[in-house]
C-alpha cells in the first residue's frame, strides 16, 4: 500500500492503518529498535508503541516520507526503553558500542558552554553531513542512526570491515572537530 | 542522559533526506563496472603481469607523493599457467631496509580472457587469491590479508579514499586506471593521524606470489608491517611477482 494510502487511513480513524504499517514497515521499525534494545520483546512493545504514537500524530500531521517518522518514532522510543532497562540491568543490544563510539565525537566539556539543544545539535549534523561524500554519509548513518553493525555496513557496501571501521573512525573525529568548531553543548 | 546519549538523540533529528538515502543505500560491483575501470592506490600499487616490480613512494606534506617503476621479467612464463605460492607471515619489521609482505595466489587454470586493458582477467574460479591491504589507523599500521570469496572482492571496494591535512580538508583521490608498468604520480597529504591505503585496487589480479612493497621518502616511511607505533624511518614495501 502506497504510503498516501496509510495516511489517509490513520486520517480516517481506520484501524487498518496500524495493520498497513506493521506490515509495510514493521520490519524496518523492529530492526531499528531490536539494535537499540537488544531484546526481541522489548523490541516488539517498542514498535507496538510506535503505531500508538503514529496513531496520535496523524491528524494532523501528513509525515513524508513516512519510513523516516515512523523510524524516527521507534528510534526515540527504543532509546527511552533502553535507558529504563539499562537502570534495571537488562537489555543493551549494541547500543553500549555505538554509545561508547559516539563518545569520542563528544567536544571536551571545557570547550563549550550553554545548554545542551538537541534541535541546534541536529543542525550542526545536518550541515556536517550535507558535507560528506553521499557514502560516507550513509556510512555514518547506517552505524549511528540505524545502529547496522560494522559487518553489515561492509556487506551493503561491498567493504572490507577494516575499511568500515577505519572510515567511522575518521568521520567521528571530522564530527568532533565540527562540533567543537561550531561550540555546541553536548 | 550521558552526553553519548544527547548526541545518539541529536543524530535521531537529522533531515529525513538523509534517513531515506542511508535506509536504500546499497553497493553492488558488477564485472562490467569493473571492466570499465581499475584503480591504483597512491602508495601501494600490486601490478598485475609478470615479472613486474612497483615502487611506491610515499611523501611528506604538500609534495607529490608516489610513482610507480617498473621492469619486466623475460623469464615471464608465456602459456599463462598462474603460479601456486603461499602466504608468508609478516611479523616486525627492521628501521632499515626492505620489508617485504608475500601475498600468495591460487593456482590458475591457464590463459584467461583478456580484458580491454591488455590484462588477462581472473577466472571466476581464483575465489582463494588472497589480497592484502595496508591499513593505517591511530598511528599504527597493519597488514590484513583478506581472502577473496567472491570475485567481486578482487576489486577496492572503495572508489576513493581519504587522507587528512592537519588544518587543512580532507583530500580526495580518485583512483586511477593504470597499466602494467605505468607510472603514475599522486598528489598526496597525509599527517600521521590516520590514512587509509587500500592495496590492489584494480580489477584483473594475474594469480601468483606477490611482494607489497611500499617506499617512504627521507624522514617519513614506516617500520615494519604489524601493527605498532607509527615510526618514521624510511622503510621500503615492494610489490612485485618473481
Amino acid at each position: 500500500m502506497e504510503d498516501e494510502a496509510i495516511i489517509d487511513l490513520y486520517w480516517q480513524r481506520d484501524e487498518e492503518a496500524l495493520r498497513q504499517s506493521d506490515k509495510k514497515y514493521g520490519a524496518f521499525c523492529r530492526q531499528i529498535a531490536l539494535r537499540i534494545v537488544g531484546i526481541l520483546e522489548d523490541a516488539e512493545e517498542c514498535v507496538n508503541d510506535t503505531w500508538l504514537r503514529a496513531w496520535e500524530a496523524m491528524p494532523p500531521s501528513r509525515p513524508c516520507p513516512l519510513r523516516a517518522f515512523l523510524g524516527r518514532i521507534t528510534r526515540n522510543l527504543s532509546l527511552d526503553r533502553y535507558r529504563a532497562g539499562r537502570a534495571q540491568k537488562r537489555g543493551g543490544g549494541t547500543m553500549d558500542v555505538l554509545l561508547e563510539e559516539l563518545t569520542h565525537c563528544l567536544p571536551s566539556t571545557e570547550s563549550v558552554e550553554g545548554q545542551y539543544d538537541a534541535n541546534e545539535t541536529a543542525a550542526v549534523i545536518n550541515r556536517f553531513l550535507a558535507e560528506l561524500p553521499p557514502e560516507k554519509r550513509q556510512m555514518f548513518l547506517r552505524r549511528y542512526w540505524f545502529g547496522d553493525s560494522v559487518e553489515e555496513i561492509a556487506g551493503r557496501f561491498a567493504m572490507r570491515p577494516g575499511t568500515v571501521k577505519s572510515s567511522l573512525h575518521r568521520l567521528r573525529q571530522r564530527l568532533r572537530e565540527t562540533l567543537e568548531k561550531e561550540g555546541v553543548a553536548v | 542522559m550521558s552526553r553519548a546519549e544527547k548526541l545518539f538523540e541529536a543524530i535521531g533529528l537529522v533531515d529525513d533526506t538523509y534517513i531515506e538515502e542511508a535506509a536504500d543505500a546499497q553497493v553492488v560491483r558488477t564485472p562490467s563496472q569493473w571492466q570499465r575501470w581499475g584503480a591504483l592506490a597512491a602508495t601501494l600499487v600490486l601490478v598485475a603481469g609478470l615479472g613486474l616490480t612497483a615502487t611506491t613512494q610515499l611523501r611528506g606534506c604538500g609534495a607529490k607523493s608516489s610513482h610507480m617503476e617498473s621492469t619486466t621479467d623475460s623469464a615471464a612464463p608465456e602459456n599463462g599457467s598462474m603460479q601456486e605460492g603461499t602466504a608468508a607471515d609478516t611479523t616486525g619489521g627492521s628501521a632499515a631496509g626492505v620489508e617485504e609482505s608475500t601475498i600468495a595466489g591460487d593456482k590458475g587454470d591457464g590463459a584467461s580472457e583478456g580484458a580491454d586493458n591488455g590484462m588477462a582477467m581472473l577466472p571466476t574460479d581464483q575465489i582463494g587469491t588472497e589480497l592484502a591491504v595496508l591499513t593505517v589507523s591511530d598511528g599504527a599500521w597493519t597488514v590484513d590479508r583478506h581472502t577473496a570469496v567472491e570475485a567481486a572482492e578482487l576489486v577496492t571496494v572503495t572508489d576513493t579514499y581519504w587522507v587528512t591535512n592537519d588544518g587543512d580538508a580532507d583530500q580526495e583521490i580518485e583512483t586511477q586506471v593504470v597499466a602494467p608498468g605505468e607510472t603514475v604520480e599522486f598528489d598526496m597529504v597525509t599527517t600521521s593521524t590516520e590514512t587509509e591505503l587500500v592495496l590492489m585496487p584494480v580489477e584483473n589480479v594475474t594469480p601468483g606470489v606477490w611482494t607489497v612493497t611500499v617506499t617512504a621518502a627521507d624522514g617519513y616511511g614506516v617500520e615494519g608491517l604489524t601493527e605498532g607505533e607509527l615510526s618514521w624511518e624510511s622503510h621500503t614495501f615492494t610489490v612485485s611477482q618473481p
